[in-house]
Order: C-alpha cells, then structure tokens, then sequence
C-alpha cells in the first residue's frame, strides 16, 4: 500500500527528482550548459507525462488530490505544453548563452505545483499552492532583469499577490468556519443543503471567486499579468501565458460548476461582468498596444473573457466548450510564442511591431504561422479556433444570452483589428531590420503546431468525442 | 444522386493542393514564374474537372443533384453536405475563368508574385467550397474562410495606398460572416443540423423569426457595395492597380447574391417580404447613387466597379422577383457579366500600364492599337448590356420581371443601366480620341497570344448568348 | 450573295415559307427561335438594297474613294444579311439582336474613331429604348411573340410610354430631329461609307421596326402629333441645312434626312403598313449623293461649296451627267403617284428642287472661288462610266416617261433655269459665319438640360452626402471614438500604483454588488 502510494506519487516525484538534479548539478558541476537544465527537466517532465496517463485515476492521497480522466487530461496538457515550450525557451538559452537553471528549476516547480492544483481536493491547499505558484512567478519575473527597472512592478505584483492571497485565505476561513471542513467535496455537500445561504457565505465565495479571476488574468484583475508578460524575458513570457492558465482553468471549472454550483446566480453576475470588461479592455488595449508581448498579453485577457461565457450554462457541454477553446487557444499561443523566438535581429529578440516590419520577406514561413494562429484566435474558419468560436457561442445561445452574444461580436471585431495591425506590418509594409538567422527547432516546433491545427480541424471528432467523453465522465 | 469519386470535394481540393505546390515551388530568380505557371495549371486542371462535373449532372432540372455527405462535429453535431446544380456549377466556372484571365493579366509582375499566386488558390479554394456548400455549416465556413486570402491579397498586391480602407473593407465583411454565425448558430440552437433546402421550406419561430433573417440579410448586403457602406468599397475597388485582386474583389458580391438565392425562403413570412422590400430600396438608391457617381469621375478603374456594382444590385432584385426563369437566368448572365468584367480589366491595365511607362495620360490610347481597341470595344459593348453576351437576355428578363411589379421603379432601374452604359461608352469614347500626345505606338499593341485569348473569350461569350449551356456535351 | 441566291432559287415571289433555323431559348413562355422567311415585300426590299449596294461598291470600285476596300465590302453585305434578320423577327430578341446587329454595323462602318463612338452613344440609346419598351411589353404579355403585339395595343397598357420609346428608337436610328448629329457627324467619312449607312444601314433597320412595332406607336394618341411634328421639323431642318451648310457632305446628309421624313410620312399615311414606294425612295436618295460626290471626287476632294464655283465650264460631262440625272428623278420621283392628300410628297420635292438647285449653282455657275491649283487638277468623269451611267438613266426615262406628264418636265425646265440664275445668291455670306456653320446647338441643349444637371446631381451626391456625412462625419466619428477610447484605456492602464488599485477597486466593487444583487 505504501510502495503503492509512492507509485501513484511518481509522476510529481519524478518533477522533485528533476529539480533536485538540477540543483545537484549546478552546485557540483561547473561545464553545465544550458543544455543540460533542458535536458533534466524534460526527462522529469517525460516521466511525469507517462506516468500520469499510466496513473489515470490513481491517487495517492485522495483527500488532497485525487485523480480521476478529468484531472489526467488536463494534467497532460500541461506537462505535454510545459515540455514543449521548455524545449522551445532552451534555444533562448542557447542563443544568449545564459544559465538557464533557475529558470527550469523555478519552472519546474511551478509545473510540479499546478499539477497538484489541478487534482486538488482541499481548498486550502489549492490556495497555498495557487499563492506558491504566484510566488514562482515573481522569481521567474526577476530573471535576468535590471532589478532596478522592474522594482516597482515587482512591488506592484507582490502587493497585489498578498491581497489576493488575502482575500483567497479569508474566503476560506468564512467557508471553513460554516463548513468545518476545507474538502472541496465535503462544501459542495454542504453548500447545496444549507440554503438559504447567508451573506457571509457569498462573500467567502466571492472572495475565492475574485482570486480565481485574478490568476485567470481577468479584466480589471488583468494589469499585474499584462505586466509580468510584456516585462519578463521571453521564456518566462510564454511560459507564464502558456502554462498556469490550463491548471488555473483545470481547477476553475469544478470549482463553480461543481463545488460552488448553488452560488451560480452570483457567479454568473461576476464572471459575465467580468467578461465582458475583458472582451472590452482585451480588445481595445490590444489595438493600442505597440509591444507585440502586451498586445499578446491583451489578447491573452480578451479570450479568458471570452471562455468565461462558455461556462454560463452549468453543464457537462461547458466543460466541452470551455476546454476545446482552452486547447485551441493554447496552440495558437504556443505558435505565436514559437514565432517570436524566430524574430530576432542582432542577438536581441524583437517586441516592437515596428521592429517587425516586412518580416514575411525575411521569415516567410514564420510570418505564415503567425497567420495561420492569429486567424485561429479570431475564430476564422478553416482554423481550428473556429471549432472552440462554435462551442462557446454554442453554449452562449443555449442559455439565450443574447447581450453578451452582441457584445462578444463586437469585441471579435475588434480584436480582430488589432491582430490585422500586426498582419500588416509583418506582411505589408517594407523590411526595416535584418533578421538573425532562425533555429531549425523553431520552424520544427511551428510544423507539428500547424499539423496539430489542420488536423484538429479536418477531423474534429477525436478531439470532441474522446474529449466529451473524458470531461462528461466528471471531476 | 451521389457524386462518384468524391468530385465536388476534389473541386474544391486541388485548388488547396495547388497552393500547396506553389509554397515548395522553387524560385531561383525570384520572378514567380513557377509559380504562376503552379497556378494556371492547377486552374486549368480544376476547369476541366468542372467540365466533367456538368457532363454529370442533368442539365434540364434545376433541383441539387450530386450529393457528397460527411459526419464532421460530433458536438455540436455537424454533418457537411456538398451539393450542385446547373446555376452553383455555372457561378463556379466562372470565378475559374475570371481567375484564368487576372492570372494572364498579371503574367509579367514580378513583385510578390508567389504570395499572389497562394493566395489567390486559396480563395479558389474557398470559393468553389462556397458554392457547392449545401448545409448551413459548411456554407457558413466557406463564407467566412474566403475572407482571409482576400484581406492578405488587397494588403500585399493591391497596391492600395490608404491602408486603413483594407481594414474596414475587411471587418465590414468579417462582422457579416459573424452576423451570419450568430443566425446559423441560432438556427442550429433550434432545429439542429440542416441543409440549405430544408432552410427555404423551414418556418422559423415568430419569436427569433425576425432577428434570424434580419441577420441573415445583413450579413449577405454585407457582400455588395450597399449603400451608405458602398464609399469605402469603391474607394477601395477603384484603388487596385492589380487587375487579379481588383477581379477577386468584384467577385465578392457575387456571393452576396448567391446566398441570397441559396436562402430564398419557399415560403414567404412577413420578415422576408419585409426585409426584401428594403432590400430593393436600398438597392435602388445604391444604383443610383453609383451610377451618377460613375458618370462624373473621371477614374477608369471606378467606372468599371460602377458597372459591375450596378449589375450586381440589378441581379439582387431580380432575386426578389421569385421566379425560378430569371433566377436561372441570373447564373446564365452571370457567367458572361464575370468573364466580361475580368476581361475588361486586364485590358484597362494593360492600357494603364502602357501610359503609365510612358508618363502620359490615357486620352487617345486605342487609336494606334488596333487588336487592343477591337478587344476592348468588343467587350464594352456587350457589357453595356448589347446583344453580344447573355448578359442582354438577362437583363431583359429581369428588367420585365421589375417592370410589371412597379413600373417607375422599373424605368428608374433602366435609367441607372443606361447610366452606367454611358459611362462605360464614355471611357471607350475618350480612349479612342484621336489625341497628339497620346503615345501607344502600334508596337505597343497587345501580342498575338493575348489577342488569341481573347477572342476565345469573346467567343465563350457570345457562344453562350447563342445558347448559354453550349459546353455541356452529353455523357 | 449565297443566301440571297438561296431565297431567290427556294422562294417564288408569291409563297410564304417559314423555316425554323435555329432554336435558341427554350424555357416555357420564352422560346425563341431564329426565323428566316419570305414574302413579296421582302423579295422587293432585298432587290432593291442588292442594287444599291453592287451600286456603292461599284461607285467605290470605279472611283478609288475607299482604302480598305475588302473590309467594306463585308461590311455592306453584311448590312443585307442583318437587313433581313430584321425583317424575318418574328419575336422580340430577334429583332433586339437583328436591330443590335444593324447598328453595330452602321459603327464599324465608320472609320473615323471619334465619330464612330459617338455614334455608339446615339445606337446605344435607341438600342435601350427598345430594350425598355420590349421589357414593357413582355411584362404584361409574358409572350415574346410580334405577333402579340396587336393584343397588347388592344388593352392599352402604358400606351404614351412605349410610343415615345419606340418612336424615340425609330427616329433615333434613323438620325431624324434632335438625333441629326447623327447623320452629320458622317460629313467627315467618304461618300461611299456616306451611302453605305445612310441607305443599307441604320435607316432600313429604323423603317423595319417602325413597321414591325406599328400597333405600339399606334395605339398613343400622342403619336399623332409627334409623328408628323418630328418628320415636318426633320424636313425643314433638313432643307435649311442643305441650303446654308458650306460643306457639301453636310448638304448631302440633309438631304437625306429630308428623304427619311418622306419616308416614314409616307408608312405613317399608310397606317404603319408597308408601302411598297418607299423602297423606290432609297434608290432616290442614293442618286442624289452621288451627285453631289461627283464635284467633291473630281475637284481633289474639295468639300467646300463656298470654294467651288464656275465648275461647269471645267467638268461639263459631269455637269450633263448631273441636270440629266435630276430630271430622272423628277421623273422617278412622280412614279411614287402621290395618293389622296399626300401634298407633302410634293412638298418635300419643291423643297429638294430648291436646295439643289442652290447647290448646283454654286457648284457650276457661280463666282470662281477655287484656287487655280484646283482649276487645274478638275476633271471629268472617264467616258465608259460616264456614258454608262448615262445609258442607265436614259433606259430608267424611257422606262418611265410613257406615263409622266409633261407638267414634269416643263417644271424642271423651270428648275434648271433657276439653277443657273442663282436666285439664293444672297445666303452667300452666311458661308462666313462660325455661329452657322459649327456651332452645334442640339449638343449644347444635350449638355446643359441632360448632361451638366446630371453631372450636378451626382458631384452632390458624392461631395455631401458620401464624403462629408458618411465617411467623414458617421464614419470618421466611430473612428475617432475607438482611439479615444484605445487612447483613454492605455492611460489607466500604466503601471503606476494608482491606476493598478483603480484597477483592483473596481473588480471588487462588481464582485459586491454581485453579493448585494443575488442575496436579496
């Protein structure tokens, strides 16, 4: 029982072996490259990923994390985009020939913790693990950074960090001082019994709840992230807009659907606000964004807006919709992503549009990826992001929301302005720059991405059925 | 009856394969002529395969006939039905040939000329997808999807000096497709998956009822220089100095028209009857306010999108008229009206083009070049509405049509005809002034080859005034 | 040719023969077919159009007055070919495409560029006219057949309207008044492209539709005094510019639209039916031009009557040939036996009489106003033509003077000594005056009553309502507010602690009044 336990633990050993390697190596080794931090994370992180599908619905501590074919997926996700944006970001390394220790070390530990939040049981240990993750992430903001520079955004997101932190742990306390428990399954219990519910209860929830929107990069909770991804260096960028959003969400959707269901009046009053203020400020501030990073970052805003609307309808075609968007987006990210690793010119990577000028005639395949994904955010057929548009509209008309169906087409639009802009000074204006040349990784990584898209798109089934099938079966 | 070997899908395929032949076409000095030559043969190969296509099918009935089906989404659940008749396959042929002639027309540009070529496949592609789409999914993707190669061919080739009005000129027709995707969606919401001809026989619920068709009406005037949005279409129009992408973009109305017809309600409802009212109004004002404004610039390029403009609003009210001759006979017209417009252009800037190198205006151009002048009268006339083309018979028919139902708004609809007739007869006057600084030598003529090309235009042309079906050979 | 031979071998003059060709548009109630039949009417016409083109080729042929003689010798058979399409309509796109044809024709029979797109104006107008008034008519006959056209008139539907568009067609085609410039912008072509379009082109096609569409205009009432307005108005224009205008193409072409207004009183008078003495006429018509070429040929293409003069003592064959000439015509002319009131036949030969007789004066007896260059390079016609010609017109006399009174010819004694006394003498100066001569008024009425108010309404319609509320005030307005917005929203959205906690303050504020909603 106990070996047992150790076994079904062996997909977040395999992580702390990593990160313990890591450290081992960089204390007792001085020839390491950036190569070799590469190398033990994505071992670690490969082992995890087979583990965790072999260890499907095996857990060692129920109590605290327990999983089940929801949990797996989105575990699988994360490990599999995690593995591949490492890979992506040691080319980073390599090319500035920087340690990447503590980068991978701290990355790792983030992945090694938003993999116990998505299986997370107790509510106070998904707290703690959500205030580590935000912890990690200053660390990684600091990275390589002119401390002095970003002192006073570090300020800004530790401050926010701690009231955030705050607010989850009061809401907590409000809901274990009723509950007496912090099992997640233990309050939903008894939240769907005890009604009608009082005023402290709705604020506990909504105190959790605004937490929860806060790590999504929800509008107005939206600057610190914005921040982080337009100041950070590259890795971490993509990192940070890639990876914790799927364990924010892989947790989120159980959370309301499930655990806080009888507040669902009170929840869809926030998150439709909330939704609609991040279509709005994620597509406005997008068309006004000169950094490609922040207008990617604001991009970044208006989906998780956009995804928040497929949870309206409180059903197991939530999960669907909200998950085929999530999947969709993620790849068009990771692509868009992988092409700015491809944009560099005299060592230094490119985050001004008008450094981009004329980039197809330089880096026509890169610029064509970039097409291909910036379409798939809009939601523009033949792309794959026409199928999670589908879903979430889909799911929008179900529960007859009409206003927030104008408002969404309206934002589309303009988003859609804002990636147009991009479009142009890739594709239509003349080459400023001369561009260094381009890891073959890059374009490596850009293909599959692509496959991915056309594949996800020509035969859909797999990904809906099996998908359907996976989230249906319950968290 | 059911398309052997996957025809219609293969129709809309090999344009794709094409593009993607064209992206690996080698280019060593950078001239595009592979791939332009990629392009013309898969063109070609697609005409001849769309010949077959009519060989197949029964040319004397007017329902859909060779069906292809295929199980696409599992949830929302999502079959494609690809479908054609006599009209669609017509409408088909014609975008091909129009495409053939923008493809001679731009033979000798070098800049950009691969991108060109991709991209111009690709709304091929699209296109021919549009037309044979059957369900309203599918019609729905191909709508939209055409979107994208025309927004990166007006950026990249069309040499529009405002750019902002490539902007507009897409969202415009991008909020369409979503107005589009609201009402399909909605529809779906409702009865489920459908074809289009099980929409023309659906009585949709009185409480969506209105929003439904109103949306689906503006989505489709979305495609036709309608006023008051027709200003920046035809800024954009009469500012292509690309015969190819100035031919693609006029043959975007041509879809507005086509689902219009696809959509016609075989039962009346008071929505439709009423929308179709405005839409006549509308339409009317739109023709007169192009016609007058054809008629005073000076713009060879405007005069030419006044024509076709017109034509185009001329056939969306012979929609309305609800007879099954004159909806056939619209695809009979515009077969030739397409081919007419395309050939025109290439031929007005071949004419520019000689001017422009020689630095003097166009007064006077076709006194020296005879097989130029004799091609470009030709073509004038029977745009002009003249028995040369079936454009005549068409006109006659729907103009009669429109006549007996308000005889004033009839003889306004040929005032506007005439109008635009006069403006077309206008330029042909002033480029056949005798002129002393006119300086087109007779060296300047077209070649032989073009010359031969077209004549065989012509000769489509008035081959299928004698007998518009004249290429069907029994099977 | 072959097809002429065709019908003339197949087709004896009395029978009737119908023959479907071609079928063409077969959907129900829009089945046309290409007809091709015969008649006597048609065997006349034909007969006569045959001879008066183996006449204008025969006059190019013999005179050397065309370069390109193949492409015009096509051009005038093909003028017989589309004439009888015309004729055999027996529905509306036949006669649309035989009408289309016909002018089409008439415009490759011009060579001068410029001309000949203006002429496409005048042929595209009549054309839609057509067009329109076809439409009209199918709209409430949903039968494209002539033969319904009789039944249309009988119900009456919009009778003025298709009566002015058909007349507007007919007269159009033709080149009668408000459409001449038509006709005299071919004052620049030669006399044998003149001949070509002024007697096998257009004006057969207009007299066939006015034929063919007789129950349309006849079923208005207004027809009964636009009619004889326009040809009296044609007429007169016609003889006032044949008598002022200095070129002698020009005099040419009015006295052809004076022939035309003839004409088509002539088919009004007889109900809109056939009149078999109008196929005479064109013959007429065709002898008159030629007379008037013969100076313009023979004087190296002097065009000016105003520079001519004394030419009969120079060219006295061509002189002899002309005043023999016009007796035949006389005599030719009495031959169409006016019928109960026709005074106008008598009318119009009074007032050719006169203007020739002006013309001629000025060509052979007046003042000698040539340089001695032309004196010297005038000749006269080769004396086998000439003594042909001569011949021709002699056996046409004989033929016909049995039966013409001697009324005929002591009037043209009066006539010829008129012509040579030269009693219009004092038009002379008007010769000098610009305003007279050049001046287009007809194109300044079309400009400034059609064309500037048009021009006007569309400057208007695209300045104020297009550009400046449209695109500048609705448009732009939209466009200024998403940048104030984008602007505004980059303002607090700065990484300063105020703008962050702004930030954070109003997502709880939501989160607050959400409780505060759903609690109560």
């Amino acid at each position: 029982m106990f070996l047992q336990n150790w076994l079904f633990l062996l997909p977040e050993l395999s992580i702390i072996g990593g990160i313990i390697v890591s450290i081992m190596l960089q204390a007792l080794r001085s020839e390491n490259t950036p190569k070799t931090f590469f190398t033990v994370s994505k071992y670690s992180l490969l082992v995890a990923l087979l583990s965790t599908i072999i260890f499907y619905n095996k857990s060692a501590f129920p109590a605290l994390w327990h999983n089940t074919y929801y949990t797996t997926l989105f575990k699988t996700v994360l490990l599999f985009v995690a593995l591949s944006w490492f890979y992506v970001s040691s080319k980073w390394f390599l090319g500035k020939n920087k340690s990447s220790f503590d980068f991978y070390t701290l990355a790792m530990t983030e992945v090694l913790l938003l993999e116990l939040l998505i299986s997370a049981q107790h509510l106070l240990l998904a707290i703690i693990l959500m205030i580590g993750v935000c912890w990690l992430t200053g660390r990684l903001l600091r990275l390589y950074q002119d401390q002095e520079e970003i002192a006073e955004l570090t300020k800004l997101y530790g401050f926010f960090t701690i009231i955030f932190s705050l607010l989850f742990l009061g809401g907590y306390y409000i809901l274990y001082q009723e509950v007496l428990s912090g099992d997640l399954l233990t309050i939903s219990h008894y939240l769907e019994q005890a009604t009608p519910h009082r005023y402290e209860t709705y604020f506990a929830v909504g105190m959790i709840i605004s937490g929860m929107l806060f790590l999504l990069a929800l509008a107005p909770f939206h600057s610190c992230f914005v921040a982080i991804v337009s100041t950070a260096i590259l890795p971490v960028s993509g990192f940070v807009s890639l990876v914790p959003v799927l364990a924010y969400w892989g947790f989120f959707l159980p959370l309301i659907l499930k655990t806080f269901a009888p507040f669902q009046s009170l929840i869809t009053v926030i998150l439709v606000s909330f939704s609609g203020i991040s279509l709005f400020i994620g597509a406005f501030s997008a068309n006004g964004a000169t950094n490609l990073r922040r207008l990617f970052a604001y991009s970044t805003v208006y989906h998780m807006g956009f995804m928040v609307l497929g949870v309206l309808s409180y059903n197991n075609a939530s999960l669907l919709a909200v998950f085929v968007y999530l999947l969709v987006f993620i790849m068009a990210m990771f692509g868009i992503y992988s092409g700015f690793m491809g944009f560099k010119s005299r060592g230094e990577y490119l985050v001004d549009l008008e450094d981009i000028r004329g980039a197809s005639n330089a880096r026509p395949y890169i610029s064509a990826a970039f097409l291909v994904f910036m379409f798939s955010l809009i939601g523009m057929p033949p792309m794959s992001g026409f199928l999670g548009l589908i879903s979430i509209i889909n799911n929008l008309i179900s529960s007859h929301g009409w206003l927030m169906l104008g408002m969404v087409l309206l934002s589309l639009l303009l988003m859609s302005n804002a990636y147009l802009q991009l479009i142009r000074k890739i594709y239509f204006e003349p080459q400023n720059l001369s561009f260094d040349r381009t890891d073959k990784a890059i374009y490596i990584c850009l293909l599959v991405n692509i496959i991915l898209v056309a594949t996800t798109m020509i035969n859909p089934s797999f990904l809906f059925k099996d998908a359907a099938k996976v989230l249906s079966g319950g968290f | 009856m059911t398309s052997p070997f996957a025809l219609l899908s293969l129709i809309i395929a090999l344009p794709f394969l094409g593009m993607l032949f064209v992206l690996t076409a080698k280019d060593e000095e950078n001239t595009g002529k592979n791939a332009l030559n990629v392009c013309i043969f898969t063109v070609l190969a697609n005409i001849t395969l769309i010949w077959r296509v009519f060989m197949l099918i029964d040319d004397k009935k007017t329902t859909l006939q060779l069906f292809e089906y295929l199980k696409w989404l599992p949830r929302p659940q999502i079959d494609i039905t690809l479908a054609v008749d006599v009209f669609s396959l017509l409408l088909i042929l014609a975008v091909h040939l129009a495409i053939l002639i923008g493809l001679v027309g731009v033979k000798n540009n070098t800049v950009k000329q691969k991108s060109q070529m991709v991209f111009t496949l690709l709304f091929l592609s699209m296109i021919t997808g549009f037309f044979v789409a059957e369900d309203i999914f599918s019609f729905y993707i191909f709508f939209e999807a055409m979107l994208l190669p025309l927004f990166m061919l007006l950026g990249i080739s069309g040499g529009i000096k405002r750019q902002e009005l490539i902007y507009r000129f897409f969202l415009y027709n991008f909020f369409g497709a979503l107005i589009l995707f609201a009402a399909t969606m909605t529809l779906y919401h409702y009865y489920g998956t459908m074809t289009l001809q099980q929409l023309q026989n659906l009585k949709i619920k009185d409480e969506i009822e209105f929003y439904v068709w109103g949306a689906i009406f503006i989505s489709f005037l979305s495609r036709i220089p309608i006023w008051p949005f027709h200003y920046w279409i035809s800024s954009i129009n009469s500012g292509i100095r690309n015969p190819l992408v100035f031919i693609i973009c006029s043959v975007m109305p041509l879809t507005g028209i086509y689902a219009f017809i696809r959509f016609l309600p075989s039962v009346s409802s008071l929505p439709v009857e009423l929308y179709s009212t405005w839409v006549s109004i509308i339409g009317i004002i739109t023709m007169l306010f192009i016609s007058l404004i054809g008629f005073i610039n000076k713009d060879s390029q405007y005069k030419i999108f006044s024509y076709i403009t017109v034509c185009y609003i001329l056939y969306l009210i012979g929609v309305y008229t609800l007879d099954e001759l004159i909806l056939l006979n619209i695809g009979y017209s515009a077969f030739s009206f397409i081919i007419i417009f395309a050939a025109l252009e290439i031929l007005s800037d071949y004419i520019y083009r000689k001017e422009d190198q020689y630095g003097s205006g166009t007064l006077g151009a076709l006194c020296k070049v005879k097989r130029l002048s004799f091609a470009y009268s030709y073509l004038t006339i029977a745009a002009v509405g003249m028995p040369l083309s079936a454009v005549f018979i068409n006109n006659f028919l729907i103009l009669s049509k429109l006549l007996e139902t308000n005889l004033r708004m009839g003889m306004l609809l040929i005032g506007t005809l005439f109008m635009v007739g006069i403006t077309l007869l206008q330029e042909l006057h002033r480029l056949k002034t005798e002129n002393s600084s006119c300086r087109m030598k007779k060296e300047d003529d077209i070649s032989l080859a073009l010359f031969a090309f077209m004549l065989a235009i012509m000769f489509i042309l008035f081959m299928s005034f004698i007998r518009p079906l004249w290429f069907v050979l029994d099977a | 040719m072959g097809l002429l031979c065709f019908y003339i071998w197949n087709n004896p003059l009395s029978k009737q023969i119908s023959q479907d060709l071609i079928p063409w548009l077969p959907y129900e109630g829009f089945k046309a077919n290409l007809n091709l039949s015969s008649s006597a009417e048609l065997w006349s016409l034909m007969f006569i159009l045959t001879g008066m083109a183996t006449f204008v080729l025969g006059f190019n042929f013999m005179l050397h007055t065309e370069k390109r003689y193949s492409p015009f010798s096509s051009i005038v058979f093909m003028n017989l070919a589309f004439a009888i399409l015309l004729y055999n309509s027996q529905d509306f796109l036949q006669l649309m495409a035989g009408s289309f044809g016909m002018t089409l024709l008439s415009f490759y029979g011009i060579e001068n560029a410029q001309i000949r797109t203006k002429s496409l104006y005048y042929g595209f107008f009549t054309e839609m006219c057509l067009f329109s008034a076809l439409a009209i008519v199918f709209s409430r006959l949903d039968n494209i057949n002539l033969s319904s056209l009789q039944g249309f008139s009988q119900k009456g539907y919009h009778r003025d309207l298709i009566a002015i568009l058909v007349l507007l067609t007919v007269f159009g085609k033709a080149g009668l008044i408000l459409f001449q410039n038509k006709l005299l912008d071919m004052k620049k072509l030669p006399f044998s492209r003149i001949m070509n379009i002024c007697f096998l082109g257009n004006i057969i096609g207009s007299v066939i539709l006015f034929v063919k569409l007789q129950p349309l205009w006849q079923a208005s009432k207004l027809s009964e005094i636009i009619i004889p307005a326009m040809l009296g108005l044609s007429l007169f224009w016609g003889f006032f510019g044949a008598l002022i205008i200095d070129n002698i193409k020009a005099k040419a072409l009015y006295l052809n639209l004076m022939l035309y207004s003839l004409v088509f009183m002539l088919l009004y008078h007889n109900g809109g039916h056939w009149d078999e003495r109008v196929f005479y006429l064109f013959p007429l018509g065709m002898l008159l031009n030629f007379l008037l070429a013969i100076p313009v040929i023979f004087a190296s293409n002097e065009v000016y009557v105003s520079e001519m003069g004394g030419f009969a003592k120079y060219m006295k064959r061509n002189y002899l040939l002309t005043i023999f000439a016009c007796l035949c015509w006389m005599v030719f002319l009495n031959q169409i036996r006016p019928q109960g009131e026709e005074n106008y036949i008598y009318i119009y030969e009074g007032l050719v009489l006169t203007a020739l007789a002006h013309i001629l004066y000025r060509i052979y007896w007046g003042k000698e106003n040539s340089g001695a260059y032309v004196i010297a390079l005038l000749t006269n016609m080769s004396t086998p033509i000439w003594a042909i010609l001569m011949l021709g017109l002699g056996f046409g006399l004989w033929q016909c003077g049995a039966e013409t009174p001697l009324l005929i010819y002591g009037l043209y004694g009066l006539w010829l000594v008129l012509s040579c006394l030269g009693i219009f003498r004092f038009l002379e100066p008007l010769d000098e005056m610009e305003i007279i001569q050049d001046t287009d008024f007809f194109k300044g009425l079309y400009h400034y009553v059609i064309v500037a108010p048009i021009s006007l309404l569309g400057r208007i319609l695209w300045l104020s309502i297009d550009f400046l509320i449209i695109e500048r005030s609705v448009i732009g307005g939209i466009s200024e507010m998403t940048t104030l917005a984008i602007r505004g929203l980059q303002r607090i959205q700065n990484t300063t602690w105020l703008n962050y906690l702004f930030m954070l303050l109003v997502g709880l504020a939501i989160i607050l009044l959400g409780i505060g909603n759903c609690h109560d």
